[in-house]
């Protein structure tokens, strides 16, 4: 694998997002992160994009995620991505997919587009709004992200249709968040290790306490399965028109294991902090509180883990379960 | 990032055919051994079996051709290690010595242990046990007291080995022993390459929790080996045996243990079209989705020639936390009227293999020490 287009982006996303983490939209952030092409990077370079791989694409996304940094940045990359796919220019300014009769639209009122979805027989339609202020009811989630209610009516007649399945945009924005929530549990990783190493107890850092130690390592375990979750569902996403099925389920596993992780490491990462840890001063919330929303976002691990049951029910009888989960295997490119 | 990473592997077409080519003669070769002994997982012995599985060229696989290998890589490898595995195929008679005493030997044997043992090995013909722990040296074991003596003309062993898995079959067993003194803690230790038809040696068996017999107590009553029984560095045992549990922590089998209950259990459901609460199936699916990733990445590092030590731990605490949790899941999302006698004997031999998954090859608080460690936590 060529990496060398990864660690480039990876470098420039973290000289962006280092230490600006916060809760509001940064309207100067998002001036640079425009300036870097991060919101293109899915599009072929005849649509005004980067052509990159998803991996590449989806990595300013995990870093910012890991900073806190709140911004649609995610959300705009599908956003522009679906726009393509349905032959339609990408948007100006921050963006977003919701789902007509849906309650929480990220970021609502700082987007300067917002792509409606709506299920109908002819496929699924697509209208591109360009809302107000007056149009949102403001919401936040527990981190104090804006998750705005949209009163606007779609009109009529949609701007375009999707060729997709809608079981697959719903999944892209589930690995969005399974993404977000790998980028995060590693930063809580890094502030629990250091943390731990600095704080002395009993004449010792934490660190050299065996029952601390093993704690972090279970967080570490699971922050990688998090990660792992996240890389095999953006890995599929490269495909994700063409082999529609093992897309979805593995953007559903993905889902599923990142929320589990979630919990676990916001648990222990609060428990090795002590009280510290609980105050508002000190930023470890702004991780924590992101990764009890995002597990709940965009489908709950609990519906998502319903959809991988149906499937494994669903199976032809006698049919077993290995060889369709071998079937969803990341195959080399040819 | 500060946590390990996990490099994502592709598989290739001609993976993909391998894997077919494996699962098509397992479904042949085992359409008759029911669900209950395909439950015994890596425990189940079948010498012909692995007769077979040799022949067809799926033993040894990464061993060089020069002694009987096929000189594939650890991927390829890994691969038929799956398929054996989620059909519950009787694979112990091999199983050590094709995951572990090989590529120890292929490392730090004499040019003839190689040449001598390796094709056999990969034969699926001669069969090994693993003599490190003792019974009062379990997770610390460089506290054993097994001892190798030089004499003259060779070593005379003293001792006696325990939980020897398959020592009542093993043609040898490596015994990690101590052959001198030294200042340091893990100093004065080898490994020697016992013939297991040696005078001297009484292999007594050990019932598990479900009157099973595998594991042994091995007693070494002044045994006589010749000086070419060293196996590697003397006083090298301790490096020696933990590069040898890096092997033996990496695999799928560190996850796949109760895999069979996973198809019974679904096979039950549909039967049943139960409709109950099924989100911890879907739960269970995703965790085995990722750790399969995981696994394969580890393989991956190991076939560009890494050590990835840290890695393997996380993938076996991770998968001995997934098997065990297969027999509570399957606990949680099948009605009662919905199991058969069937799923019943496959519930109960995995449900009472479980504890162990968590203590073989490194318990659990052991795997997180090394984790810690890994972290720069100790
Ligand atoms: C099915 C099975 C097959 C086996 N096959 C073989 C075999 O073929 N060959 C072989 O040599 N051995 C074999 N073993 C033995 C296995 O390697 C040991 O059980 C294992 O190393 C643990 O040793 P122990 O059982 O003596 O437990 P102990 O080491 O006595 O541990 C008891 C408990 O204390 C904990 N503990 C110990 N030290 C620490 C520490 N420093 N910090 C925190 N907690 C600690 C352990 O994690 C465990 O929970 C087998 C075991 C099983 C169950």
């Amino acid at each position: 694998m060529d990496d060398s287009t990864y660690s480039m982006v990876i470098e420039s996303a973290e000289k962006l997002f280092s230490d600006r983490g916060g809760k509001d939209f940064d309207p100067a952030l998002w001036a640079a992160v425009e300036e870097a092409g991060f919101p293109l990077a899915l599009l072929s370079e005849d649509r005004g994009g980067y052509g990159f791989c998803a991996r590449e694409a989806f990595a300013p996304v995990r870093v910012a995620a890991a900073h806190g940094v709140a911004l649609p940045l995610g959300e705009t990359l599908v956003a522009n991505w679906a726009l393509g796919e349905a032959g339609l220019d990408p948007a100006e300014g921050p963006a977003a997919l919701a789902w007509e009769g849906k309650a929480a639209v990220p970021y609502g009122r700082f987007l300067k587009t917002v792509v409606l979805l709506r299920e109908t027989e002819a496929g699924l339609a697509v209208f591109v709004l360009h809302p107000r202020g007056d149009d949102w009811r403001t919401a936040r989630n527990y981190a104090g992200e804006a998750r705005d209610v949209l009163t606007l009516a779609a009109p009529a007649q949609p701007d375009a249709h999707i060729a997709c399945a809608p079981v697959v945009l719903r999944a892209t924005l589930a690995m969005l968040r399974a993404v977000q929530i790998a980028g995060a549990t590693d930063a809580v990783a890094a502030m629990c290790m250091s943390y731990c190493n600095e704080r002395e107890q009993f004449g010792r850092p934490l660190s050299r306490l065996q029952a601390i130690q093993h704690q972090l390592a279970v967080l570490a375990t699971q922050g990688c399965a998090a990660t792992v979750a996240a890389d095999m569902a953006v890995a599929a996403f490269d495909t994700a028109l063409a082999q529609a099925d093992p897309f979805v389920l593995t953007a559903a596993a993905a889902k599923v294991r990142a929320a589990e992780a979630a919990t676990t490491v916001s648990s222990i990462a609060h428990q090795v902090h002590g009280a510290i840890g609980f105050s508002e001063e000190y930023p470890l919330h702004r991780l924590t509180c992101r990764l009890w929303s995002w597990r709940d976002e965009d489908g709950s691990e609990a519906q998502w883990a319903r959809h991988l049951a149906d499937w494994a029910e669903s199976l032809q009888s006698g049919g077993q379960l290995w060889p369709a989960l071998t079937a969803c295997d990341l195959r080399e490119a040819t | 990032m500060t946590l390990p990473t996990f490099p994502l592997e592709t598989t290739s077409t001609a993976q993909v055919a391998l894997r077919a080519e494996v699962r098509a003669f397992l479904s042949d070769a085992l359409v008759d051994l029911p669900a209950r002994e395909r439950a015994r997982s890596w425990v189940g012995f079948d010498a012909d079996f692995s007769a077979e599985l040799g022949k067809r060229g799926w033993l040894g696989m990464t061993l060089p051709k020069a002694y009987g290998g096929h000189g594939r890589d650890a991927v390829d490898r890994h691969i038929v290690v799956e398929e054996l595995l989620a059909a519950g195929a009787p694979v112990a008679a091999h199983w050590i010595a094709d995951r572990q005493s090989a590529p120890l030997i292929l490392r730090h044997g004499t040019e003839d242990q190689r040449r001598t043992i390796l094709p056999r090995i990969a034969a699926g013909t001669c069969f090994f046990g693993i003599g490190m722990s003792e019974a009062s040296s379990g997770s610390d074991l460089a506290s054993v007291r097994t001892k190798a003596e030089r004499t003259a003309d060779g070593f005379v062993l003293n001792g006696t080995k325990l939980w020897t898995t398959y020592g009542h079959k093993a043609h040898y067993m490596i015994v990690f022993c101590r052959t001198g003194k030294s200042e340091d803690r893990h100093g004065g230790f080898s490994q020697v390459l016992v013939d297991m038809s040696l005078p001297g040696i009484t292999v007594s068996p050990v019932l598990d929790i479900a009157g099973e017999h595998h594991f042994n107590e091995v007693s070494f009553d002044n045994v006589v080996l010749p000086p070419d029984a060293l196996l590697g560095e003397e006083g090298g045992g301790w490096a020696q045996v933990m590069s040898e549990l890096a092997f033996e922590r990496s695999g799928p089998d560190r996850f796949l243990s109760s895999y069979v209950l996973v198809e019974d259990l679904l096979r039950c459901l549909k039967r049943a079209s139960a409709g109950g609460e099924t989100t911890d199936l879907g739960r269970m699916i995703a965790r085995l989705m990722v750790l399969r990733q995981m696994s394969l990445s580890v393989a991956g590092r190991l076939a560009r020639g890494e050590q990835p030590v840290l890695a393997a731990a996380i993938v076996k605490d991770l998968g001995a936390l997934f098997e065990q949790d297969v027999p509570e899941i399957a606990r949680r999302v099948l009605r009662d009227d919905a199991a058969d006698a069937e799923y019943a004997a496959v519930f109960q031999r995995i449900l009472l293999a479980a504890p162990s998954f968590s203590l073989r090859g490194g318990t659990r608080e052991i795997l997180r020490g090394i984790i810690a460690r890994g972290l720069g936590l100790r």
